[in-house]
Parts: structure tokens; C-alpha cells; sequence
């Protein structure tokens, strides 16, 4: 690539990382680079690797940002849109193309394999397809189980090609609990963040929509199109109420929690030595992640 | 109370009968048909932590 503004507003992007925080999945990629290997220090390529994972993180966040709509998106003038679409693609291609050089074949299969699968679960998101819990649960684990799959899978292949299908299983649960801790959060976020103005079925929200929840009409009114956005989030105070009184949270963690449990019953199903499945529990799945 | 495939009917219930979700912990009351270790995580899910993100945090 030549042209040298396009080059700026890239670098720009990577070290901007406003909207975007790659370093968890940094230290999940090193995390797993550590517990495979036999060696006590980093293999040769971490580095290099960690730098490509980091602009696809950045890339995909971008993506899913502009499929949602987000307000920094909204914002943007129709040349400003263009240019981050462009932006998104062109660094998603550039890391794409430095990764073919440093991988093995299986390994570039592997990140081919999971980005794809990422891009499956962003289309059944975006498409609102979820319409039960296990379509949701199969669509989280596709849109953001997959990308940590993919951070695991790459970490662990430095060292070995042994483990993958153990690692990419719990994985995915990873993914899908981090996914519900996002749902969460966002459910009492009206302003800055779009699942409510989209009509998106997250967890809590697919829980407020089941139909022996006939307390939470408002909710079903407004999805059902019977009332308009604005006459909706004018009865925010009671949303949040219902959403609390109903029990949509604990519904939530449950699931969370679930997901957890699978992700810690498969790492303790590795053959590996017990301090390194206790390193990833530990890191991955208990207080020392926060 | 019966369990089962609905959990939404279960967690509708106990969100509406907090008292329930006291006795289950205490081992006061149970959830018919639903075995001991799900209980567990039904009432593990009442309780009052932080439910946090990791990978997509900031």
C-alpha cells in the first residue's frame, strides 16, 4: 500500500483505540502462548502475532460498530462513513495478508475458519434471527465466541497443534459469557448504545419478551410495534423497574454462569499439567481477569 | 415449582417470590424436577455480584 494519508489514517485508527479494546484479547493470546509451551519463554513470532490479533480486534470492532449503528457511526458525515468503511476493510486485508507470511498453512486456516465464523454470527445479529435462547446462544457463540477462539487457537499454535477442538469449545463459552455480561450491561443503556432502539433480542431482553411475562407489556408492545421509540424510551424509569422486579438479570447470570461452568469443565479436561489448567482458570474465568 | 426446559416460568416465579429464593438457599424449599446441582445455579444466579465483562472491556 502506497499511499501515504491512507497509511496515516490507519496508524491513526490503531493508536486512537477509542472504540476499541484489543488488550484482553493480547493477554488471552499470551496467556495461551504460555500455558502450551514447554518453554518458560514467549515463542519467536508472539510479538508479531499479538500485533496482527491487536488490528483485527480493531478491524472487527469497527465493523461491528458500523453495523450496529453506533452513535460515533451515526455521527460521521457520509465521506467520514466511507473512509471508516474503508479504513476497516483495508486494515482487516493488510493484517490478513502479513499473517498468510508468518503462518503456517494450518494455522492461517484456523484464523480463516474463526473470522468467517465471526462474520456468520454478526449476519444472524444484525438479521435479529434470534427469536429462542438456544438461536441466541448459537449466535453468540458464532459472533464473539469465535474471535476468542480464534486469540486462543493462534496463542496456543505457537507451541502446539494439539488441544484445538478442547480449546476452541471453551472458547466459544468464553466468548458467550462475555457476550452475556455485555447484554447486561447494555439493557439499561437507552442513550449511547442501540439494542433497545434496534429492537436486537438479547438475553434479557428475549426473557422480558417469553410470553408468560405479561407483566412486561410495555416491552411487547414496543416490540410488537404498537408504540414508537421515543413514546418507549419516555417510560425508561419503568422499563428498568420491570427489567429489575421480573427478573431478567438473574435470568441473565444464569445462563452466564452456565456458560462459565462449560468453559471451566472442558479446560479441566486438557492434558496439560495441573498449574497450567489453574493458570487459565484462573486468568480466563475468576477475579484475577478483572 | 416445577423446572424443567422453562426456565423462564422458574425465574419468573422466583423474581416474584424473593422468599423462595431465601428458602432454596437455606435448604427450607426445593424445585421439583430439577436436580440439585441446577438449584444451585438458579440461586447462585439471585445473587447480588457484579456481572462484568472481560474480552470487549475497556
Amino acid at each position: 500500500m502506497s499511499n501515504r494519508s491512507l497509511k496515516h489514517e490507519l496508524a491513526q485508527l490503531i493508536d486512537k483505540q477509542e472504540y476499541s479494546h484489543p488488550e484482553a484479547f493480547i493477554k488471552s493470546f499470551k496467556l495461551h502462548a504460555q500455558a502450551f509451551s514447554t518453554d518458560s519463554q514467549y515463542p519467536l513470532h508472539t510479538d508479531e502475532l499479538a500485533s496482527c490479533l491487536k488490528y483485527i480486534i480493531i478491524s472487527s470492532d469497527l465493523i461491528d460498530d458500523i453495523q450496529d449503528g453506533e452513535p460515533h457511526i451515526k455521527a460521521l458525515s457520509e465521506k467520514e462513513f466511507g473512509n471508516c468503511l474503508n479504513q476497516s476493510i483495508t486494515l482487516l486485508m493488510l493484517t490478513l495478508g502479513k499473517l498468510h507470511h508468518i503462518c503456517n498453512r494450518d494455522t492461517y486456516d484456523i484464523i480463516m475458519t474463526y473470522l468467517l465464523k465471526a462474520m456468520e454470527g454478526q449476519y444472524l445479529d444484525v438479521n435479529n434471527m434470534s427469536n429462542t435462547i438456544d438461536d441466541y446462544l448459537h449466535m453468540i457463540k458464532l459472533k464473539s465466541g469465535s474471535l476468542i477462539a480464534l486469540t486462543n487457537l493462534l496463542g496456543a499454535s505457537l507451541s502446539t497443534s494439539e488441544h484445538q477442538d478442547i480449546i476452541a469449545n471453551y472458547s466459544l463459552y468464553l466468548g458467550a459469557s462475555a457476550q452475556i455480561a455485555n447484554d447486561i450491561e447494555d439493557v439499561f443503556n437507552f442513550d449511547s448504545k442501540s439494542d433497545w432502539k434496534y429492537k436486537r433480542k438479547t438475553l434479557p431482553i428475549l426473557y422480558m419478551l417469553s410470553p408468560e411475562l405479561s407483566e412486561a407489556k410495555l416491552i411487547h408492545d414496543y416490540y410488537n410495534g404498537d408504540i414508537s421509540y421515543e413514546q418507549f424510551c419516555s417510560q425508561k424509569d419503568d422499563v428498568i423497574e420491570l427489567i429489575h422486579r421480573l427478573g431478567a438479570i438473574p435470568f441473565s447470570k444464569y445462563y452466564k454462569n452456565r456458560m462459565d461452568k462449560q468453559a471451566k469443565d472442558l479446560i479441566n479436561q486438557l492434558v496439560i499439567d495441573n498449574d497450567k489448567k489453574s493458570l487459565l482458570i484462573n486468568k480466563l474465568l475468576q477475579n484475577e481477569r478483572r | 415449582m416445577k423446572g424443567g426446559n422453562n426456565m423462564s416460568k422458574v425465574f419468573n416465579y422466583l423474581a416474584s417470590n424473593p422468599e423462595v429464593v431465601s428458602k432454596l438457599k437455606s435448604g427450607e424449599a426445593s424445585l421439583v424436577s430439577v436436580s440439585k446441582e441446577e438449584q444451585e445455579a438458579i440461586v447462585a444466579a439471585f445473587e447480588k455480584e457484579d456481572v462484568r465483562g472481560y474480552y470487549w472491556r475497556a
